[in-house]
């Protein structure tokens, strides 16, 4: 009665955001996956008619699992230092280096499968908290920190190699060899999927709990639907060749771990406010040196991780491999909507870009195109989906 | 009514005239149909709520917003700017309330930015040194025309755009809240160097939410309400003027702007001794120097300070978040405790509201809901994981109680007006379950309604047994609302006063006598 001009007008606006709601909750980072699946699903089917059906042979798609799980597991990383607002550009270089340390644990001392790989991660961690001791402690932007160990640790793997590349102790190729039978990889896929749709019902059932409007469809439906989609995807792949690769098993674990750290939890949370606002997240009480360190200690173990893939994916440790391989990463989380600034992306969205962009180079391949028109496609890409992101969001900014 | 404003105004000289000007922002209308006549050599001031249309309408006339219906007259010819850069070749200059200046440029070089005095090919640089310096001279500004913008105070910064209107041959010169960053004093010279121009003909338009100050600076008034004008009056010695605006804005009455409810005040909750903390800024050693103060629950303490005066360092450095060396002992209800982060502020139990709320407060592009829940979130914390359900019904629940306004807990920050911005920012310490609440510029770009909630919510905390501080320049707000009122001057405790002891002159004279004779 007291405001009654006031509510009117307010009521306008109120209406005026039901009517945009489908754009607005087609652009919440939950939902941004639908547009981005149908992108990568119109690729897959361009590139199989164009390769003679080479491109979805269950042969091609576990090689190209293998070619996607080091960018899409350092990717899931990527997505952790980036929210916060940081980057890392070392990744090729370390990478690189804890491969040749796989491999020098193995030939030259003789240590066994597991051995190798707790000190492959123990090195990643090692580079992962000197990142994370210049950048949280020491208060050197991010980029010149990585920047460093790009130059510094590559040199490093070249000095302790003499420039040459090592041999791993065969044990490790079990990495890339080993595969789960294709029953147990359909089931742990449908945990998987299960896991996920379980998760967005209860965020549904939370929103009704405290009578917050909100459709099944778009809490559940869709993300479960697009995600299902996916999934099953996998599960034929699986099923039809030899099961699930141990790389795809980790690429899911990584994923799994990171996403769940990333929505559920306290952690995630302060990670996407120090991105959104510094500032305002130090006054709020957050220990941002503390989460930085966390954030840079866990990409250090993916470090390792990849570099145990890689030297068994090549049986070779090259010390100057995966050159360039900082920026592929960066342009996957980016295509996948993870913002350079902070504050924004999902760990789903950018490991769908990592599958997009290494999709493109592996189909291009298959076609005998020369890895200059690879490298002219997915720079152009890069360019259409962030101009295509931009674009969508600019709608909801009317004043 | 529109119809004898257009009427009585058609015998003067009119410098700018909108007519009929309408504006949708998707499904939202902020402006319907604006007519106003801006006459020659006026300061018209502009009233409203947030969210009344005023920033839209003047956007629209400085070429920021160039997509409208209706028409723009200036000096009777007909215009449609398309750019900001289009407006200012025709005369018409914004002063936003955000200044936006290249912090590294000089001075000098900022008033002649585009239009540098050449010579051969290059920039005059003399000339342009000399010029800068008999413009800044002009606007009795005591800054070198060397001197980077960024070193600049708000106020030497809005007057150095005003000077950069006025080199350019300015007509119509819109200053958009210019005040809600100034200190009283730095208003004071603010409203001297408007009489300037109103003496030298320019036409002003001043939008304000200091009912006050538009009746010392203006000559017209034009009120608008949901993207209409609702009044529209020339000044002419009326002592009801404040009221007659207010009552204009909001449809209603307001008896009682500071709703001032009496809550038993009882033991020292905070206490702090000795208490100084080093200036980070040039000039001055220490911000705060020795100050002893106890804040009791249930009690509303007032600070009032001018800028430099330290009032907003000692909030900072209460809260652990000043940047400055801090010494001297703190205790919370008898227990020493040490606050070196805002972290271990929270811990104890301190909130802290923050003066600049865009920057330090809250974070634009994420929701309501996540911004509401972030000082508390180990509360909701369960076996590692967030629990959405408690998550979720507290910020429904806050969202309802304070009165936010917004289509949806989702809706991002940015999309709300200042008042529900900061009711949000007021919730994050409710769920945080503090004790003790530190204000600054709790009301700074507000509008009324809101205003009077967000007095409502100050008053509960102090029945609930809270103690609450509140810094603020707004001197009506801190005489209304508090229990007793501090000044500060030169990092110093200079009078304190119970309420209803205090009259403005009186504090003002005590923050300012010291003032003048520290300078």
């Amino acid at each position: 009665m007291t405001s009654t001009k006031t509510v009117t007008d307010r009521g306008a606006l109120a209406k005026g955001f039901q009517l945009r709601e489908l754009p607005a909750a087609m652009s919440q980072d939950r939902l941004r996956l639908l547009p981005l699946i149908i992108v990568l699903l119109i690729v897959w089917m361009v590139l199989q008619y164009l390769t003679g059906g080479l491109f979805l042979s269950a042969r091609n798609l576990t090689n190209l699992s293998g070619q996607v799980a080091i960018t899409a597991v350092l990717t899931a990383g990527a997505v952790l230092v980036m929210i916060p607002g940081y980057i890392d550009l070392s990744l090729g270089a370390t990478v690189a280096a804890a491969a040749v340390v796989a491999a020098i644990a193995g030939t030259n001392y003789e240590l066994s499968l597991w051995p190798t790989i707790v000190i492959t991660l123990a090195f990643g961690l090692l580079i992962g908290l000197w990142h994370a001791f210049w950048v949280a402690w020491m208060k050197v932007p991010s980029f010149i920190v990585t920047l460093g160990s790009l130059l510094a640790i590559r040199g490093l793997s070249l000095v302790i190699t003499n420039a040459e590349t090592i041999s791993p102790n065969p044990d490790i190729l079990v990495i890339s060899d080993a595969s789960l039978s294709p029953m147990l990889s359909i089931v742990v896929l449908f945990a998987f999927w299960l896991a996920f749709a379980l998760l967005q019902v209860r965020e549904w059932r939370a929103r009704q709990a405290a009578g917050i409007r909100s459709s099944f469809g778009a809490v559940v439906g869709l993300p479960a639907a697009s995600v299902g989609i996916f999934t099953l995807g996998v599960m034929i792949m699986a099923a039809s060749y030899r099961g699930l690769p141990l790389p795809v098993v980790l690429v899911l674990a990584v994923v799994a771990l990171a996403g769940w750290f990333l929505r559920f939890t306290a952690f995630g949370r302060r990670l996407y406010a120090i991105g959104g606002n510094r500032q305002a997240a130090l006054l709020a009480g957050i220990n941002i040196r503390m989460q930085a360190s966390l954030v840079f200690a866990f990409m250090g173990l993916l470090y390792g991780l990849a570099g145990l893939v890689l030297v068994a994916r090549l049986d070779s440790a090259p010390p100057g491999a995966m050159q360039g391989l900082e920026l592929n990463v960066i342009a996957a989380a980016v295509i996948g909507g993870t913002s350079l600034m902070g504050g924004r992306g999902t760990v789903a969205g950018a490991v769908i870009g990592a599958i997009l962009m290494e999709s493109l180079s592996n189909g291009m391949s298959l076609m005998n195109l020369p890895s200059a028109y690879q490298s002219i496609t997915v720079g152009l890409v890069l360019l259409f989906a962030v101009y295509a992101d931009l674009r969508s969001r600019g709608g909801r900014f009317g004043d | 009514m529109s119809a004898d404003i257009a009427s009585s105004c058609a015998a003067k000289l009119s410098a700018a005239k909108v007519v009929g000007i309408d504006k949708t922002f998707g499904g939202a209308h902020a402006l319907r149909g604006v007519s106003i006549t801006f006459e020659k050599g006026d300061v018209h001031a502009i009233a409203g709520e947030n969210g009344a249309g005023k920033s839209t309408l003047v956007k629209i006339l400085a070429g920021v917003i160039s997509d409208y219906a209706g028409a723009i007259e200036i000096d009777g010819v007909g215009h449609r700017f398309d750019s900001i850069r289009d407006a200012e070749r025709h005369g018409v200059f914004l002063v936003p309330q955000e200044l936006s200046v290249v912090p590294e440029l000089r001075v000098g070089e900022y008033l002649f930015l585009n239009r540098e005095p050449q010579r051969w090919g290059m920039v005059d640089t003399r000339k342009l040194w000399t010029d800068a310096a008999r413009w800044l001279d002009v606007f009795k500004l005591d800054a070198s025309p060397l001197e980077q913008m960024g070193n600049l105070s708000t106020h030497q910064q809005q007057l150095v755009s005003i000077a950069r209107a006025m080199t350019q041959g300015v007509k119509l010169l819109i200053l958009d809240e210019p005040t809600s960053s100034l200190t009283e004093r730095e208003t004071e010279l603010m409203f001297a160097r408007i009489a300037d121009l109103h003496r030298h003909g320019v036409t002003t338009i001043y939008i304000s939410h200091r009912l006050r100050e538009l009746e010392r600076v203006a000559n017209v008034v034009s009120v608008m309400r949901d993207g209409r004008v609702v009044d529209h009056f020339r000044l002419q010695g009326q002592s009801d003027t404040p009221r007659r605006i207010v009552q204009a804005m909001v449809g209603r009455d307001i008896i009682e702007m500071y709703p001032k409810a009496s809550a038993k005040v009882g033991e020292p909750i905070l206490s702090v001794r000795d208490w100084t903390v080093e200036s980070t800024g040039a000039g001055r050693v220490h911000a705060i120097k020795n100050i002893h103060l106890d804040v009791r629950s249930g009690e509303i303490l007032g600070v009032f300070g001018l800028l430099g005066s330290g009032a907003f360092d000692l909030a900072r450095s209460l809260f652990g978040a000043h940047a400055g060396r801090v010494s001297g002992s703190m205790q919370i209800r008898g227990q020493v405790i040490s606050v070196m982060t805002p972290r271990d502020a929270i811990h104890n139990g301190i909130a802290y509201v923050p003066a600049e709320r865009k920057r330090d407060g809250l974070i634009e592009a994420h929701s309501i809901e996540s911004n509401m829940t972030l000082a508390a979130l180990n509360r909701f914390n369960r076996y590692g994981i967030l629990n959405r359900y408690a998550e979720l019904q507290r910020v429904q629940q806050y969202v309802a109680s304070l009165k936010v306004k917004c289509g949806s807990v989702e809706q991002p920050m940015s999309q709300l007006s200042g008042g529900n911005q900061q009711k949000v920012v007021a919730a994050k310490w409710l769920l945080s379950e503090a004790e003790i609440f530190i204000l600054e510029e709790p009301t700074r770009g507000v509008d009324v309604n809101a205003r009077i909630d967000l007095y409502a919510l100050v008053n509960e905390f102090a029945t609930a047994g809270k103690a609450v501080i509140i810094v603020s320049t707004d001197l009506p707000e801190v005489i209304g609302m508090s229990d007793r009122v501090l000044v500060m001057c030169e990092g110093r405790l200079v009078r304190e006063w119970m309420h209803g002891e205090a009259s403005e002159e009186d504090v003002m004279i005590s923050a300012a006598e010291e003032y003048s004779e520290g300078a």
